[in-house]
Protein backbone atom coordinates (compact mmCIF):
# COMPACT_ATOMS: atom_id res chain seq x y z
CA UNK A 1 0.00 0.00 0.00
CA UNK A 2 2.51 2.22 0.94
CA UNK A 3 4.48 1.40 -2.36
CA UNK A 4 1.04 2.60 -4.12
CA UNK A 5 0.75 5.86 -2.51
CA UNK A 6 4.06 6.66 -3.10
CA UNK A 7 4.02 6.03 -6.91
CA UNK A 8 0.83 8.03 -6.89
CA UNK A 9 2.21 11.09 -5.28
CA UNK A 10 5.39 10.89 -7.90
CA UNK A 11 2.92 10.39 -10.89
CA UNK A 12 0.87 13.13 -9.61
CA UNK A 13 4.01 15.85 -9.65
CA UNK A 14 4.73 14.39 -13.14
CA UNK A 15 8.23 13.65 -12.80
CA UNK A 16 7.39 9.99 -13.16
CA UNK A 17 5.73 7.44 -15.39
CA UNK A 18 2.30 6.74 -14.93
CA UNK A 19 3.01 3.55 -13.31
CA UNK A 20 1.52 3.83 -10.38
CA UNK A 21 -0.56 0.58 -9.94
CA UNK A 22 -2.34 -0.79 -7.22
CA UNK A 23 -0.56 -4.01 -5.83
CA UNK A 24 -0.72 -7.15 -7.07
CA UNK A 25 -1.88 -5.36 -10.35
CA UNK A 26 0.74 -6.67 -13.41
CA UNK A 27 2.80 -4.85 -15.17
CA UNK A 28 2.06 -4.29 -18.83
CA UNK A 29 5.22 -5.36 -19.92
CA UNK A 30 4.23 -8.66 -18.68
CA UNK A 31 1.45 -9.03 -20.85
CA UNK A 32 1.87 -7.50 -24.06
CA UNK A 33 5.15 -6.97 -25.85
CA UNK A 34 6.22 -3.17 -25.81
CA UNK A 35 8.10 -1.53 -28.74
CA UNK A 36 11.91 -0.64 -27.33
CA UNK A 37 12.18 2.89 -26.53
CA UNK A 38 15.28 4.11 -27.62
CA UNK A 39 18.11 5.72 -25.57
CA UNK A 40 18.31 8.79 -27.18
CA UNK A 41 15.68 10.68 -28.77
CA UNK A 42 17.13 13.31 -30.78
CA UNK A 43 14.98 16.65 -31.90
CA UNK A 44 14.37 20.46 -32.21
CA UNK A 45 12.19 22.67 -30.85
CA UNK A 46 10.66 26.20 -31.17
CA UNK A 47 8.95 28.18 -28.63
CA UNK A 48 7.65 31.98 -28.42
CA UNK A 49 6.54 33.97 -25.35
CA UNK A 50 7.94 36.03 -23.11
CA UNK A 51 11.57 36.60 -21.81
CA UNK A 52 13.06 39.15 -20.02
CA UNK A 53 16.04 39.80 -17.44
CA UNK A 54 15.21 42.41 -14.94
CA UNK A 55 16.95 44.08 -12.41
CA UNK A 56 18.53 47.42 -10.57
CA UNK A 57 21.45 48.06 -13.32
CA UNK A 58 19.88 46.30 -16.33
CA UNK A 59 16.66 44.93 -18.42
CA UNK A 60 16.52 42.71 -21.25
CA UNK A 61 14.52 41.32 -23.73
CA UNK A 62 10.79 41.25 -23.21
CA UNK A 63 9.01 39.77 -26.67
CA UNK A 64 10.80 37.05 -28.66
CA UNK A 65 11.26 33.28 -29.70
CA UNK A 66 13.94 30.70 -29.36
CA UNK A 67 14.80 27.44 -31.64
CA UNK A 68 16.94 24.32 -29.94
CA UNK A 69 17.77 21.02 -30.04
CA UNK A 70 16.92 18.41 -27.52
CA UNK A 71 17.72 15.05 -26.08
CA UNK A 72 15.63 13.07 -24.91
CA UNK A 73 16.87 10.03 -22.78
CA UNK A 74 14.94 6.55 -22.05
CA UNK A 75 12.16 8.95 -22.31
CA UNK A 76 12.78 10.55 -19.26
CA UNK A 77 15.49 12.92 -18.88
CA UNK A 78 15.74 15.64 -21.21
CA UNK A 79 19.17 17.60 -22.22
CA UNK A 80 18.79 20.92 -24.86
CA UNK A 81 19.64 23.86 -25.75
CA UNK A 82 18.66 26.55 -27.54
CA UNK A 83 18.97 30.20 -29.21
CA UNK A 84 16.70 32.90 -29.65
CA UNK A 85 15.66 36.48 -30.58
CA UNK A 86 14.38 38.96 -28.24
CA UNK A 87 13.02 42.40 -28.38
CA UNK A 88 11.07 45.72 -26.93
CA UNK A 89 14.52 46.53 -24.61
CA UNK A 90 16.70 45.95 -27.25
CA UNK A 91 17.64 43.44 -29.81
CA UNK A 92 18.81 40.70 -27.31
CA UNK A 93 20.12 36.71 -27.81
CA UNK A 94 19.33 34.84 -25.21
CA UNK A 95 20.84 31.22 -25.14
CA UNK A 96 19.38 28.93 -22.65
CA UNK A 97 21.28 25.51 -21.38
CA UNK A 98 18.92 23.01 -19.94
CA UNK A 99 18.67 20.07 -18.08
CA UNK A 100 15.43 18.19 -16.56
CA UNK A 101 12.85 15.17 -16.44
CA UNK A 102 9.53 14.65 -18.08
CA UNK A 103 6.73 12.06 -17.31
CA UNK A 104 6.59 9.29 -19.43
CA UNK A 105 3.70 8.94 -21.67
CA UNK A 106 0.71 11.23 -23.75
CA UNK A 107 0.80 13.54 -20.90
CA UNK A 108 4.55 14.44 -20.75
CA UNK A 109 5.13 17.43 -17.61
CA UNK A 110 8.33 18.45 -17.52
CA UNK A 111 11.08 20.27 -15.16
CA UNK A 112 14.36 21.56 -16.07
CA UNK A 113 16.98 23.38 -14.82
CA UNK A 114 18.34 26.14 -16.67
CA UNK A 115 21.14 28.67 -17.28
CA UNK A 116 20.91 31.25 -19.19
CA UNK A 117 22.62 33.99 -20.85
CA UNK A 118 21.01 37.36 -22.68
CA UNK A 119 23.45 38.54 -25.16
CA UNK A 120 23.42 41.98 -27.17
CA UNK A 121 20.90 45.01 -27.05
CA UNK A 122 19.59 45.78 -23.31
CA UNK A 123 18.83 49.36 -20.82
CA UNK A 124 21.35 49.83 -18.43
CA UNK A 125 21.23 51.61 -15.68
CA UNK A 126 23.98 53.85 -13.73
CA UNK A 127 24.01 53.66 -10.16
CA UNK A 128 25.44 54.39 -6.64
CA UNK A 129 25.91 50.83 -6.49
CA UNK A 130 26.96 50.50 -10.10
CA UNK A 131 28.66 54.22 -11.02
CA UNK A 132 29.54 52.35 -14.35
CA UNK A 133 27.24 50.69 -16.55
CA UNK A 134 27.98 46.64 -16.69
CA UNK A 135 29.00 45.54 -20.00
CA UNK A 136 29.08 41.96 -19.49
CA UNK A 137 26.37 39.44 -19.99
CA UNK A 138 23.72 38.22 -17.23
CA UNK A 139 23.82 34.55 -16.78
CA UNK A 140 20.98 33.14 -14.87
CA UNK A 141 20.58 30.09 -13.09
CA UNK A 142 16.68 29.22 -12.96
CA UNK A 143 14.18 26.55 -13.60
CA UNK A 144 11.44 25.70 -16.33
CA UNK A 145 8.06 24.63 -15.90
CA UNK A 146 6.15 22.84 -18.34
CA UNK A 147 2.52 21.73 -17.07
CA UNK A 148 1.31 21.32 -20.26
CA UNK A 149 3.32 19.61 -22.37
CA UNK A 150 2.09 16.13 -24.77
CA UNK A 151 3.81 13.44 -26.35
CA UNK A 152 2.10 13.31 -29.64
CA UNK A 153 3.68 10.72 -31.96
CA UNK A 154 6.91 11.52 -31.88
CA UNK A 155 6.51 14.78 -31.21
CA UNK A 156 5.64 17.38 -28.53
CA UNK A 157 3.53 20.42 -27.50
CA UNK A 158 3.55 22.28 -24.52
CA UNK A 159 1.14 25.53 -23.60
CA UNK A 160 2.32 28.01 -20.74
CA UNK A 161 5.04 27.07 -19.67
CA UNK A 162 6.99 29.58 -16.97
CA UNK A 163 10.60 29.74 -15.48
CA UNK A 164 12.39 32.12 -13.46
CA UNK A 165 16.31 32.53 -12.73
CA UNK A 166 18.59 34.79 -10.73
CA UNK A 167 21.86 36.20 -11.24
CA UNK A 168 23.79 38.21 -9.14
CA UNK A 169 24.89 41.84 -10.31
CA UNK A 170 27.33 42.48 -7.74
CA UNK A 171 26.01 43.75 -5.45
CA UNK A 172 22.12 42.48 -5.00
CA UNK A 173 20.56 40.21 -7.86
CA UNK A 174 18.25 40.08 -11.09
CA UNK A 175 15.22 38.04 -11.88
CA UNK A 176 14.90 36.32 -15.45
CA UNK A 177 11.22 35.93 -15.80
CA UNK A 178 9.91 32.99 -18.59
CA UNK A 179 6.69 32.50 -20.09
CA UNK A 180 6.45 30.31 -23.12
CA UNK A 181 2.85 30.54 -24.56
CA UNK A 182 3.73 27.47 -26.70
CA UNK A 183 6.63 25.52 -27.81
CA UNK A 184 6.38 22.84 -30.39
CA UNK A 185 8.97 20.23 -30.88
CA UNK A 186 9.74 17.32 -33.21
CA UNK A 187 11.80 13.96 -32.16
CA UNK A 188 13.81 11.81 -34.70
CA UNK B 1 22.55 32.64 -33.85
CA UNK B 2 25.13 31.97 -31.41
CA UNK B 3 28.27 33.93 -33.61
CA UNK B 4 25.83 36.28 -33.46
CA UNK B 5 25.48 36.49 -29.72
CA UNK B 6 28.82 36.12 -29.07
CA UNK B 7 29.56 39.05 -31.24
CA UNK B 8 27.16 41.23 -29.32
CA UNK B 9 28.41 39.95 -26.35
CA UNK B 10 31.52 41.15 -27.25
CA UNK B 11 30.59 44.32 -28.46
CA UNK B 12 28.46 44.99 -25.13
CA UNK B 13 31.89 44.50 -23.11
CA UNK B 14 34.09 47.58 -24.43
CA UNK B 15 36.44 48.55 -21.67
CA UNK B 16 36.01 51.40 -19.96
CA UNK B 17 37.86 54.63 -20.03
CA UNK B 18 38.95 56.37 -16.66
CA UNK B 19 38.57 59.91 -16.08
CA UNK B 20 41.83 62.39 -16.71
CA UNK B 21 41.88 63.63 -13.26
CA UNK B 22 44.19 66.79 -14.62
CA UNK B 23 41.39 68.24 -15.87
CA UNK B 24 39.62 68.20 -12.03
CA UNK B 25 40.54 70.95 -10.32
CA UNK B 26 40.25 73.49 -12.88
CA UNK B 27 36.71 72.32 -13.45
CA UNK B 28 35.73 72.24 -9.76
CA UNK B 29 36.94 75.95 -9.53
CA UNK B 30 35.07 77.13 -12.87
CA UNK B 31 31.71 75.31 -11.71
CA UNK B 32 31.68 77.07 -8.41
CA UNK B 33 30.61 80.33 -10.38
CA UNK B 34 27.83 78.88 -11.51
CA UNK B 35 25.30 81.28 -9.63
CA UNK B 36 22.21 79.83 -8.46
CA UNK B 37 20.08 83.06 -8.17
CA UNK B 38 21.30 84.09 -11.20
CA UNK B 39 19.40 80.76 -12.44
CA UNK B 40 15.97 81.27 -10.61
CA UNK B 41 16.27 84.76 -11.99
CA UNK B 42 16.61 84.11 -15.48
CA UNK B 43 13.96 81.36 -14.70
CA UNK B 44 11.84 83.72 -13.50
CA UNK B 45 12.11 85.91 -16.51
CA UNK B 46 11.35 83.12 -18.99
CA UNK B 47 8.29 82.27 -17.47
CA UNK B 48 7.12 85.74 -17.51
CA UNK B 49 8.20 86.00 -21.00
CA UNK B 50 5.75 83.12 -21.86
CA UNK B 51 3.24 84.56 -19.87
CA UNK B 52 3.25 87.80 -21.30
CA UNK B 53 2.92 85.81 -24.93
CA UNK B 54 -0.29 85.11 -26.80
CA UNK B 55 -0.11 81.22 -27.54
CA UNK B 56 0.62 80.00 -31.00
CA UNK B 57 -2.51 79.53 -33.74
CA UNK B 58 -3.12 75.86 -32.79
CA UNK B 59 -5.55 75.23 -36.25
CA UNK B 60 -2.41 73.48 -37.27
CA UNK B 61 -2.94 70.45 -34.96
CA UNK B 62 -6.98 70.16 -36.10
CA UNK B 63 -9.06 68.08 -33.64
CA UNK B 64 -6.06 67.53 -31.45
CA UNK B 65 -6.18 71.14 -30.12
CA UNK B 66 -9.48 69.80 -27.72
CA UNK B 67 -8.08 66.52 -26.94
CA UNK B 68 -4.04 67.43 -26.28
CA UNK B 69 -5.16 71.30 -24.37
CA UNK B 70 -1.37 71.97 -24.31
CA UNK B 71 -1.12 72.17 -27.97
CA UNK B 72 -2.86 75.41 -28.22
CA UNK B 73 -1.02 76.70 -25.04
CA UNK B 74 2.31 77.14 -26.69
CA UNK B 75 4.98 80.12 -26.95
CA UNK B 76 7.97 80.41 -28.46
CA UNK B 77 8.57 83.95 -29.73
CA UNK B 78 9.84 86.35 -27.01
CA UNK B 79 11.47 83.40 -25.21
CA UNK B 80 13.73 82.62 -28.09
CA UNK B 81 14.31 86.63 -28.59
CA UNK B 82 15.17 86.36 -24.59
CA UNK B 83 17.73 83.53 -25.29
CA UNK B 84 19.20 85.35 -28.62
CA UNK B 85 19.37 88.24 -26.53
CA UNK B 86 21.32 87.37 -23.28
CA UNK B 87 23.98 85.19 -25.08
CA UNK B 88 24.49 88.01 -27.66
CA UNK B 89 25.32 90.44 -24.53
CA UNK B 90 28.35 87.94 -23.65
CA UNK B 91 29.91 89.75 -26.49
CA UNK B 92 32.17 86.48 -27.07
CA UNK B 93 30.17 84.28 -29.18
CA UNK B 94 29.06 84.25 -32.34
CA UNK B 95 25.04 84.29 -33.01
CA UNK B 96 22.59 83.02 -35.74
CA UNK B 97 19.06 82.16 -36.16
CA UNK B 98 18.71 79.09 -38.48
CA UNK B 99 15.08 79.42 -39.68
CA UNK B 100 13.95 76.57 -41.82
CA UNK B 101 9.77 77.20 -43.08
CA UNK B 102 8.96 73.85 -44.24
CA UNK B 103 5.56 71.84 -43.91
CA UNK B 104 3.27 74.72 -42.61
CA UNK B 105 6.14 75.63 -39.87
CA UNK B 106 8.90 77.54 -39.61
CA UNK B 107 11.22 76.92 -37.00
CA UNK B 108 13.36 79.32 -36.18
CA UNK B 109 16.72 78.17 -33.59
CA UNK B 110 18.98 79.99 -31.98
CA UNK B 111 22.65 79.11 -31.99
CA UNK B 112 25.78 80.99 -30.35
CA UNK B 113 28.79 79.85 -31.08
CA UNK B 114 32.36 79.99 -28.74
CA UNK B 115 35.43 78.82 -31.16
CA UNK B 116 37.60 76.07 -29.33
CA UNK B 117 41.26 76.66 -29.84
CA UNK B 118 42.99 73.23 -30.63
CA UNK B 119 40.14 71.79 -32.42
CA UNK B 120 37.72 74.13 -33.37
CA UNK B 121 36.35 72.57 -35.91
CA UNK B 122 34.97 69.54 -33.10
CA UNK B 123 31.60 71.05 -31.69
CA UNK B 124 30.30 70.05 -28.21
CA UNK B 125 26.68 71.17 -28.57
CA UNK B 126 24.48 72.48 -25.55
CA UNK B 127 21.08 72.88 -26.16
CA UNK B 128 17.34 73.01 -24.58
CA UNK B 129 14.48 73.92 -26.31
CA UNK B 130 12.56 77.32 -25.44
CA UNK B 131 9.12 76.50 -26.74
CA UNK B 132 7.16 75.81 -24.02
CA UNK B 133 3.66 74.71 -22.79
CA UNK B 134 2.02 77.42 -19.95
CA UNK B 135 3.77 79.10 -17.53
CA UNK B 136 7.22 76.23 -18.85
CA UNK B 137 9.04 76.87 -15.68
CA UNK B 138 9.95 73.64 -15.14
CA UNK B 139 9.56 72.52 -19.32
CA UNK B 140 11.79 73.93 -20.19
CA UNK B 141 13.02 77.37 -18.61
CA UNK B 142 15.06 75.33 -16.38
CA UNK B 143 16.78 73.85 -19.02
CA UNK B 144 17.10 77.40 -21.16
CA UNK B 145 18.54 78.92 -18.03
CA UNK B 146 20.73 76.29 -17.91
CA UNK B 147 22.20 76.93 -21.26
CA UNK B 148 22.37 80.43 -20.78
CA UNK B 149 24.21 80.38 -17.57
CA UNK B 150 26.95 77.86 -18.33
CA UNK B 151 27.01 80.08 -21.66
CA UNK B 152 27.80 82.99 -19.49
CA UNK B 153 30.53 81.08 -17.39
CA UNK B 154 32.15 79.11 -19.65
CA UNK B 155 33.12 81.45 -22.43
CA UNK B 156 35.54 82.97 -19.74
CA UNK B 157 37.20 80.42 -20.55
CA UNK B 158 39.07 78.72 -23.20
CA UNK B 159 38.34 75.20 -24.27
CA UNK B 160 40.31 72.90 -27.22
CA UNK B 161 36.88 72.09 -28.77
CA UNK B 162 34.13 74.76 -29.72
CA UNK B 163 31.05 75.01 -27.62
CA UNK B 164 27.77 75.76 -29.35
CA UNK B 165 25.04 77.11 -27.49
CA UNK B 166 21.62 76.12 -29.10
CA UNK B 167 17.93 76.86 -28.33
CA UNK B 168 15.69 74.95 -30.66
CA UNK B 169 11.99 76.06 -31.64
CA UNK B 170 9.29 73.34 -31.70
CA UNK B 171 10.71 70.86 -29.60
CA UNK B 172 6.94 70.32 -28.08
CA UNK B 173 5.63 70.08 -32.14
CA UNK B 174 7.92 66.44 -32.45
CA UNK B 175 10.98 68.22 -32.04
CA UNK B 176 10.56 69.92 -35.09
CA UNK B 177 13.26 72.61 -34.60
CA UNK B 178 16.11 70.13 -33.68
CA UNK B 179 15.21 67.75 -36.42
CA UNK B 180 15.44 69.96 -39.11
CA UNK B 181 19.24 70.82 -37.36
CA UNK B 182 20.18 68.12 -37.45
CA UNK B 183 18.75 67.60 -41.30
CA UNK B 184 21.44 70.70 -41.64
CA UNK B 185 24.43 68.41 -40.44
CA UNK B 186 24.29 66.54 -43.45
CA UNK B 187 25.87 69.17 -45.05
CA UNK B 188 28.83 69.48 -42.50
CA UNK B 189 29.11 67.50 -39.62
CA UNK B 190 30.96 68.84 -36.75
CA UNK B 191 29.26 67.96 -33.95
CA UNK B 192 30.89 65.36 -31.42
CA UNK B 193 28.41 65.42 -28.82
CA UNK B 194 25.36 66.83 -27.72
CA UNK B 195 24.16 68.03 -24.61
CA UNK B 196 20.57 68.24 -24.32
CA UNK B 197 18.76 69.97 -21.32
CA UNK B 198 14.86 68.74 -20.87
CA UNK B 199 13.16 69.71 -17.39
CA UNK B 200 15.60 70.31 -14.58
CA UNK B 201 14.38 71.65 -11.34
CA UNK B 202 11.29 69.85 -10.21
CA UNK B 203 12.66 67.43 -7.29
CA UNK B 204 10.57 65.40 -4.19
CA UNK B 205 11.73 64.03 -1.26
CA UNK B 206 8.18 61.90 -0.59
CA UNK B 207 8.03 58.18 -1.24
CA UNK B 208 6.81 57.27 -4.23
CA UNK B 209 7.05 60.63 -6.44
CA UNK B 210 9.14 58.94 -8.85
CA UNK B 211 7.12 56.56 -11.21
CA UNK B 212 9.03 53.83 -13.38
CA UNK B 213 7.85 51.49 -16.28
CA UNK B 214 8.43 48.09 -17.28
CA UNK B 215 11.95 47.49 -17.35
CA UNK B 216 12.61 51.18 -16.51
CA UNK B 217 12.94 50.87 -12.68
CA UNK B 218 13.44 53.75 -10.68
CA UNK B 219 14.17 55.05 -7.51
CA UNK B 220 11.08 55.61 -5.08
CA UNK B 221 11.80 59.17 -4.10
CA UNK B 222 12.30 61.69 -7.50
CA UNK B 223 15.23 63.74 -5.72
CA UNK B 224 17.86 62.65 -8.72
CA UNK B 225 18.94 63.77 -11.66
CA UNK B 226 18.93 61.58 -14.74
CA UNK B 227 21.35 61.62 -17.44
CA UNK B 228 20.68 59.50 -20.75
CA UNK B 229 22.46 58.18 -23.48
CA UNK B 230 22.66 55.71 -25.84
CA UNK B 231 25.46 53.22 -27.12
CA UNK B 232 27.29 55.75 -29.02
CA UNK B 233 27.09 58.00 -25.82
CA UNK B 234 27.83 54.77 -23.03
CA UNK B 235 31.24 56.33 -22.20
CA UNK B 236 29.82 59.68 -22.05
CA UNK B 237 27.48 58.32 -18.82
CA UNK B 238 30.01 56.75 -17.12
CA UNK B 239 32.00 59.75 -17.25
CA UNK B 240 29.58 62.32 -15.94
CA UNK B 241 28.43 59.71 -13.15
CA UNK B 242 32.27 59.57 -12.26
CA UNK B 243 32.55 63.25 -12.19
CA UNK B 244 29.70 63.89 -10.04
CA UNK B 245 30.88 61.26 -7.56
CA UNK B 246 34.17 63.33 -7.59
CA UNK B 247 32.65 66.27 -7.09
CA UNK B 248 29.93 64.80 -4.89
CA UNK B 249 27.26 67.11 -6.48
CA UNK B 250 23.85 65.29 -6.36
CA UNK B 251 22.23 61.99 -6.43
CA UNK B 252 22.57 60.77 -10.20
CA UNK B 253 20.34 58.09 -12.13
CA UNK B 254 22.08 57.44 -15.57
CA UNK B 255 20.27 55.13 -18.23
CA UNK B 256 21.91 54.14 -21.20
CA UNK B 257 19.29 52.42 -23.71
CA UNK B 258 20.54 50.15 -26.39
CA UNK B 259 21.35 50.61 -30.04
CA UNK B 260 20.36 53.93 -31.24
CA UNK B 261 17.63 54.38 -28.56
CA UNK B 262 14.50 53.38 -30.70
CA UNK B 263 12.97 50.15 -29.31
CA UNK B 264 9.35 50.13 -28.62
CA UNK B 265 10.17 49.79 -24.70
CA UNK B 266 12.06 52.46 -24.09
CA UNK B 267 10.39 54.86 -26.43
CA UNK B 268 9.37 57.36 -23.65
CA UNK B 269 13.91 58.09 -23.31
CA UNK B 270 13.51 59.30 -26.86
CA UNK B 271 11.17 62.13 -25.92
CA UNK B 272 13.30 65.67 -26.15
CA UNK B 273 16.27 67.40 -28.80
CA UNK B 274 18.26 64.59 -28.39
CA UNK B 275 16.33 62.05 -30.29
CA UNK B 276 17.20 63.36 -33.45
CA UNK B 277 20.85 63.64 -32.71
CA UNK B 278 20.80 59.71 -31.77
CA UNK B 279 18.81 58.68 -34.36
CA UNK B 280 20.99 60.06 -37.05
CA UNK B 281 23.69 58.62 -35.07
CA UNK B 282 25.33 60.94 -33.17
CA UNK B 283 26.94 60.93 -29.62
CA UNK B 284 24.18 62.94 -27.32
CA UNK B 285 23.39 62.87 -23.80
CA UNK B 286 19.79 63.88 -22.37
CA UNK B 287 19.94 65.67 -18.55
CA UNK B 288 16.53 65.64 -16.99
CA UNK B 289 14.27 65.51 -13.57
CA UNK B 290 12.42 62.93 -15.93
CA UNK B 291 9.61 65.40 -16.35
CA UNK B 292 6.28 63.41 -16.52
CA UNK B 293 7.86 60.48 -14.94
CA UNK B 294 7.59 62.41 -11.68
CA UNK B 295 6.34 66.23 -12.30
CA UNK B 296 2.44 66.27 -11.82
CA UNK B 297 2.93 70.22 -13.94
CA UNK B 298 3.98 68.42 -16.87
CA UNK B 299 2.63 70.49 -19.86
CA UNK B 300 -0.35 71.99 -17.57
CA UNK B 301 -1.00 74.90 -15.88
CA UNK B 302 0.59 73.99 -12.39
CA UNK B 303 4.15 73.89 -14.25
CA UNK B 304 4.79 76.92 -12.04
CA UNK B 305 8.19 78.40 -10.53
CA UNK B 306 7.26 78.07 -7.11
CA UNK B 307 7.45 74.28 -7.24
CA UNK B 308 10.92 74.15 -8.35
CA UNK B 309 13.73 73.07 -5.58
CA UNK B 310 16.68 75.90 -6.91
CA UNK B 311 19.12 74.00 -4.77
CA UNK B 312 19.12 70.89 -6.53
CA UNK B 313 18.40 72.82 -10.14
CA UNK B 314 21.66 74.35 -9.15
CA UNK B 315 23.39 71.60 -8.31
CA UNK B 316 22.06 69.78 -11.44
CA UNK B 317 24.01 72.80 -13.52
CA UNK B 318 27.19 72.97 -11.99
CA UNK B 319 27.27 69.25 -12.24
CA UNK B 320 26.49 69.63 -16.36
CA UNK B 321 28.61 72.26 -16.73
CA UNK B 322 31.63 70.10 -15.46
CA UNK B 323 31.03 67.69 -18.09
CA UNK B 324 30.84 69.94 -21.02
CA UNK B 325 33.83 71.75 -19.81
CA UNK B 326 35.32 68.34 -19.17
CA UNK B 327 34.08 67.00 -22.81
CA UNK B 328 35.26 70.43 -24.44
CA UNK B 329 38.63 69.93 -23.20
CA UNK B 330 39.22 72.28 -20.42
CA UNK B 331 39.02 74.69 -18.91
CA UNK B 332 42.04 76.81 -20.15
Amino acid sequence: MKRTLLAGALALAGLTAVEARAEGEQPAAETAPAAEAPVHRFGVYSRGGVHAYLSNSRSVGVFGGSVGVRDIIQDRFILQADVGFLTNLGNAVPVQLAAGVQRKGLYSPAALLTLTSFFGERLTFVTVDHPVAIRTPPVALGFLLAPARFNVAGGEISLLEFGLGVSPEFPGWGVAYQLNLVSVGVSF
Amino acid sequence: MLLAGALLGTAACAPVTPLDTTQLPPIESMIQEIDKDRLMLTVADLVATHKSEEPMDCSLVGANGSVFPELCNLTRVKAGELMYNRLQQLGTLTMSRQVVAKDKLTASNVIAEYKGVKYPEEVVLISAHFDAYYAAADDNSTGVAAVLEIARVLSQYKFDRTLRFVGFDLEEYAYVGSARYVESLREKNDVVLAVNFDSLGYYSDEPGSQQGALGLPAPSQGNFLTVLGNDNSLARVDEISALNDAFDSTIMFGIVTSGLGNNAGSAPLLRSDHGPFWLSGHQAIFITDTAYFRNPGYHNPKDTIDVLDPVRFHRAVQISAAAIAYWAGGPR
